[in-house]
């Protein structure tokens, strides 16, 4: 061992000379010798004597500061001491020290932090000395909050460590008591407020009073105002408060401390009432939630005292309230979230309210008088039906929720003869029946609305308990299907029948409640609303629209397919009218929301379709017919399998040949009406895609053999493709593409070769890019050896086509072989090979739906496309870089714009720097609309993205884009400025102005010429590009 | 901040206005339908040039809109009221139903009849102002506005119609700089 570590006077000095004034103790160098000093009375080599005594002359220094930096020391080395190392009489005479050292201001810091540290030592036990002491000579107000902080560190570490000890030793809690109330008063500062609160709650819960011993009222009264004197707390924190100390802590610690003490609640419920008179909403809804706090701990026997004053004080919350109630998605009356409703919004005091009034009836002892209580008061506001009565029926929903028996007894009041009862032609007991009626009964329609809405309150009460046995609200089911049903016909107005259908679901809803006449009863009162074609829209709506919810449940699934929705179905046969056929299915299609009604909708639209077929009707409506009740079939397919996937497996067997065969029939087999068939196509093909992978191959042979032989099937097609050019080569083409890409496609060569010659035989343009798009597919998924089939033709323009239409399959795919050809293509078009035609390009980026359609993640498990993805960026790579140099050339420039037509900004953001000329170049074709507005589209991506590149070029920009706009630019015999692309320009003048481009009075002249432009859109924008130039003059 | 002279107008929400209706039901058209199917297609042919099948060729001079009284009323209907922060069309001051076309050879004149929100509204003839310069500014040439207080909403119905249609008087008020920043300020809401 060193001497110098056994130099205890050294330590000392050193630790004198080195520590700050400052308090921050965590890292000064003084840390060094406190952590010396403490090891060696830990570890026996000095005593505490010895250490005190070498402390001596400093402890008792003339010097002030000396004096306080060695009671630092030794504060300082009592806090890192083991709490089992002093010994009792080590501890007792510390303390004492301590005590006499509280009048000492400049080391009382030091003195508090010792005290602190003896007061939590196992040998500690003069408790009662320390509290005299603070309650003598220590006086809070004259220290600074830093210094108060301390003491109340004493007093939580007492409790800690001893508070067992002082709650049974009635004295010595007493004094601890008056100790507290002495240090906490008239405290500000909101960090000692909060360790206030905190210790006062803690009192409250560890101490028992004795509310007949008048010391003891005297401190709950101390306890009391020290805590409520504050109430209610506001607190703005200043900037960089380095406690992180929030308001909300504040409002919630010092809510808890009223709240912790039973006998504060004279006091507290009295004294909050009176702040309820606040005209703050922040502050009543403060008021609210401690109330509610207080009723939720205070003893269920002070409950009982108090409840009385608190419902007279809060009931008008709710009975003067004129605000709506937020409508809750969970059907509950109070909203489940209402905590987070905003202070300022009214409602929430009414919501507050209620949920004292709640838990007012769940803690107090004797609840049913006080629900009689209440009712009685209630009553007056409920038997006849007025503004209040709402008010009163949520009340009475809220008392409800809280158990099955209230709920009984209250809707055995409220539908009793004398209150709602009348109205509801509920029998009156014998009783009651001597009693002469004198009132009318009779309720106007207004009145009648109201008291359907009240109904909702009971309801939602019944969703709350979710009661599994019958109630007492199943007596008067009766009577309010009746009384619903019957102001259901008596409609005058819209909102009445709108209100019933609302409270006709809510009861669909509620479980264990409807049998299944009545669910049926409800049923045929929709059902009659729907057919009824004198109902008004928004009626037919509400009733949809609410039907919606409860449907997906089985059993009512079954009930609607049963009363509702056969019966609209079996409408669509008294039409055929287009209009009439179509608003019918819009309703029919929104009630979809499952499986099995889409199942039945669907066999009773392909039974209507083979009857349309039948009907003596123009060929043309027929098809329209057809193209209404297909495309809802589509639109259904995607709205079930949005909430719920499903397999068409069956539907390939039962729906699929006749709706085929129904299409065949009315087109025939030499077809001109193309967007039938594609629509047809598209249904057949989403059908393909949701059933199971597995059965693919088998179904991609079926319609092999439809399409390509003459063999026949369940679907007859007449004739086939390969042998003589036919419409249906879309629905083949459709077909393909939805099967999954892993499928062998049999007879592949023969086929394509068919086709191919097909394309070089066909009159029909439209017929031969059909084709053309079915190669491009079969290449794309099917083929495997692709070498044979790339060569390219220059001489012949078709089999140039044909091969740019291979190109399209392969690169679709990246195909190594493919992408060479491209870059090949790329290099002769550039070097100007005749031949080849810009629109090559187009056919290469363009995007068709037999390579887009496709379902994604779907129980089926078909992956149907061959598509890479982010192909489009490879292959843009690789022809755009060697096209950008040749802009001048007219024809480089068409395939740009062809290319650029068909990206996305995502792509061609990557490439804006260097779209400045050929903007340019763009821009002034005014030959070509393609390429013009390709330009303009361009110009549109450059400003919304960066709009610098364009700088040079502004100043002769502004001038062609308004030429565009307002002038008509005619090439041949057509017009080259099209509206869109006079859109389009009038945009990009937007934009630029409004970056502070070109000259505004030339061009508020030049765009007069627009205001009288033959299209309403370019008038409007023209407009409005006028008044912004108006208003940046 | 001055009392407004109607502290409470009755208000139409947005929804409640007049909108143009989309016209035609989709399948109306099945044979344009087929038409666009084919035009489509068609641009990817690579054997003919683009302009001899091009059909757009018959309807190459475009079908005309019409300048209707709905177009009038969405122009006119969004400018702000000079005293609350709602538009003419919310407050009722401009309806649908009150704006009139005629047209004949040369011109064509369009009438409109304003309801001012009460009936000795001091601000009725600003309220006019506005209209008419937003429509001067916005209209073809060939267009000539004329507004009218609707018979029997305003006390001096005749003086206000008289002062709103004189030429001189109007071409005067726009050299006024302060009104002219009044109705910049009301006219702002239109775009």
């Amino acid at each position: 061992m060193s001497q110098s570590i056994h130099d205890i006077p050294t330590l000392i000095n050193q630790y004198i000379a080195t520590s700050s004034p400052s308090d921050d103790t965590s890292d000064d160098a003084s840390s060094v010798f406190i952590a010396e000093l403490v090891n060696l009375i830990t570890s026996d080599e000095i005593t505490l004597l010895q250490f005190i005594s070498s402390l001596g002359k400093t402890l008792t220094s003339d010097t002030d500061m000396i004096r306080s930096k060695a009671i630092s020391c030794l504060s300082r080395v009592f806090a890192d001491l083991p709490i089992n190392k002093l010994s009792r009489q080590d501890v007792g005479v510390m303390v004492d020290f301590m005590v006499v050292k509280l009048d000492d201001k400049l080391s009382l810091t030091y003195v508090l932090q010792a005290l602190n540290s003896l007061v939590k030592m196992n040998n500690f036990n003069s408790i009662d000395k320390v509290l005299k002491s603070l309650l003598d000579s220590y006086s809070p107000k004259k220290n600074l909050a830093k210094i108060r902080y301390e003491t109340f560190l004493i007093l939580g570490g007492l409790l800690e460590s001893k508070g067992q000890y002082i709650s049974t030793h009635t004295e010595l809690a007493d004094l601890y008591v008056k100790a507290f109330v002495h240090i906490a008063s008239g405290e500000k500062d909101p960090r000692n407020l909060i360790n206030s609160f905190s210790l006062n709650t803690k009192i409250n819960s560890l101490f028992t009073f004795d509310a007949n011993n008048n010391l003891h009222q005297q401190l709950i009264d101390d306890l009391f105002d020290v805590c409520f004197c504050y109430f209610p707390i506001t607190f703005t924190p200043p900037p960089n408060d380095p406690y992180k100390i929030t308001s909300n802590d504040l409002k919630s610690a010092l809510r808890e401390t009223i709240a912790s003490q039973s006998l504060f609640a004279t006091d507290a419920i009295a004294n909050l009432i009176e702040k309820l008179t606040s005209t703050n909403p922040a502050i009543r809804n403060d008021v609210l939630t401690t109330l509610n706090l207080c009723v939720q701990t205070y003893a269920p026997e002070t409950v009982d005292q108090h409840w009385v004053t608190i419902w007279n004080a809060v009931k008008f919350e709710v009975l003067h309230n004129t605000n709506e109630l937020p409508v809750s998605a969970s059907k509950t009356i109070i909203p489940q979230d209402y905590e987070a409703i905003d202070d300022n919004d009214d409602i929430k005091a009414v919501v507050l309210t209620l949920v004292i009034v709640r838990n007012l009836l769940e803690r107090a002892t004797d609840p049913q008088s006080m629900l009689e209580m209440i009712l009685h008061e209630l009553t007056q506001n409920l038997t006849t039906i007025t503004n209040k009565t709402k008010l009163a029926a949520i009340i009475l929903g809220v008392m409800a929720e809280t158990s099955l028996d209230r709920f009984n007894y209250i809707v055995e009041q409220l539908f009793s003869h004398s209150v709602w009862g009348k109205y509801l032609n509920v029998e009156q007991t014998e009783a009651n029946e001597e009693q002469e009626e004198e009132e009318d009964i009779v309720l106007n329609i207004e009145r009648q609305g109201q008291l359907v809405d009240n109904l909702e309150y009971i309801f939602l009460a019944y969703y709350t308990l979710a009661p599994e046995q019958p109630t007492k609200l199943s007596q008067y089911k009766d009577h309010i299907l009746i009384f619903l049903g019957q102001l259901l016909k008596s409609n005058v107005d819209t909102s009445l029948p709108k209100k019933v259908i609302a409270q006709f679901v809510n009861m669909i809803g509620m479980a264990n409640f409807l049998t299944t006449q009545e669910l049926e009863l409800i049923m045929n009162h929709f059902q009659q609303i729907l057919l009824n074609e004198s109902t008004s829209e928004t009626v037919v709506d509400a009733c949809v629209s609410g039907l919606i919810g409860p449907l997906s449940e089985p059993r009512i699934t079954k009930l609607a397919i049963e009363l509702i929705i056969t019966p609209l179905l079996a409408t669509l046969d008294d039409t055929s009218e287009i209009v009439e056929v179509e608003t019918r299915l819009a309703v029919i299609g929104k009630l979809c929301v499952n499986y099995a009604i889409l199942e039945v909708i669907s066999i009773k639209s392909l039974a209507r379709l083979s009857s349309f077929n039948n009907l003596d009707l123009a060929h043309e409506d027929k098809i329209k017919l057809f193209h209404v009740v297909i495309d809802t079939l589509i639109k259904l397919i995607n709205q079930v399998t949005e909430r719920h996937q499903f397999l068409t497996d069956s539907w390939y067997g039962h729906f699929v040949p006749p709706f085929l065969n129904n299409i065949f029939k009315l087109l025939g087999e030499d077809t001109r009406d193309y967007a039938l068939i594609e629509s047809s196509s598209r249904l057949v093909g989403l059908i393909i895609r949701y059933i199971e992978k597995s059965k693919h191959q088998a179904v991609l042979n079926d319609f092999i053999e439809v399409f390509t032989t003459e063999k026949s099937s369940k679907i007859k097609l007449e004739g086939n493709l390969i042998g003589q050019p036919s419409g249906y080569i879309v629905m083949f083409n459709k077909i393909v593409a939805s099967i999954d890409k892993e499928c062998q496609f049999e007879n592949l060569n023969v086929i394509t070769e068919s086709m191919v010659g097909i394309v070089k035989s066909v009159n029909n343009e439209y017929l031969r890019i059909q084709y053309l798009e079915g190669i491009s597919l079969l290449v794309n998924k099917f083929t495997t050896d692709v070498t044979s089939l790339v060569d390219m033709s220059l001489t012949d323009p078709i089999s140039y086509e044909i091969y740019i239409w291979i190109l399209k399959g392969l690169i679709l795919k990246l195909d190594p072989v493919g992408l060479d050809k491209l870059q090949q293509l790329v290099n002769q078009f550039t070097s100007g090979s005749s031949g080849i035609t810009p629109k090559s390009f187009r056919v290469l980026f363009i995007d068709i739906d037999i390579f887009t359609e496709t379902t994604s993640k779907h129980i089926s498990g078909v992956r149907n496309l061959n598509v890479r993805l982010l192909y489009k960026q490879r292959i843009f790579q690789i022809v755009v870089p060697e096209l950008l140099p040749h802009v001048d050339n007219h024809n480089c420039l068409v395939a740009l714009a062809l290319i650029i037509e068909n990206v996305s900004t995502s792509i061609l953001i990557r490439y804006l720097s260097t779209l400045g000329p050929v903007i340019m170049a763009c821009v002034n074709e005014t030959t070509n609309a393609v390429v013009l507005k390709s330009g303009l589209s361009m110009i549109n991506v450059v400003l919304e993205e960066d709009d610098t590149i364009l700088d040079p070029y502004v100043t002769q920009l502004v001038p062609v884009l308004l030429q565009i706009a307002t002038t008509k630019i005619v090439s041949g015999k057509k017009r080259i400025n099209d509206e869109s692309i006079r859109v389009l320009a009038l945009r990009n003048l937007t934009i630029l102005f409004k970056k502070g481009h070109g000259d505004k009075t030339q061009a508020l002249n030049q765009l007069r010429l627009c205001l009288d432009d033959k299209k309403r859109s370019v008038r409007k924008l023209a407009i409005d590009l006028c008044q912004s130039l108006y208003e940046l003059k | 901040m001055e009392e407004p002279i109607n502290a409470n107008p009755t208000i139409l929400s947005l929804a409640q206005l007049p909108k143009r209706q989309e016209t035609g039901s989709p399948f109306s058209t099945t044979l344009s339908a087929n038409h666009k199917l084919i035009s489509n297609a068609l641009k990817l042919s690579l054997l003919e040039e683009e302009d001899e099948y091009s059909e757009e060729d018959i309807d190459s001079d475009e079908e005309e809109d019409p300048i209707d009284p709905q177009e009038i009323f969405d122009l006119i209907s969004t400018i702000s009221d000079p005293e609350h922060p709602l538009t003419l069309g919310q407050l009722a001051v401009v309806n649908l139903n009150d704006i009139e076309i005629n047209t004949s050879k040369y011109l064509t004149e369009v009438v409109i009849r304003i309801t001012p929100t009460i009936t000795h509204c001091s601000l009725a003839t600003l309220i006019g102002l506005g209209i008419k310069v937003r429509l001067i500014r916005s209209l073809p040439g060939k267009f000539r506005v004329k507004l009218l207080i609707k018979e029997g909403s305003h006390q001096s119905e005749s003086q206000v119609n008289k002062q709103l249609n004189d030429k001189e008087r109007v071409a005067a008020a726009c050299e006024n700089e302060q009104l002219i920043e009044v109705i910049s300020r009301m006219l702002a809401t239109c775009v």
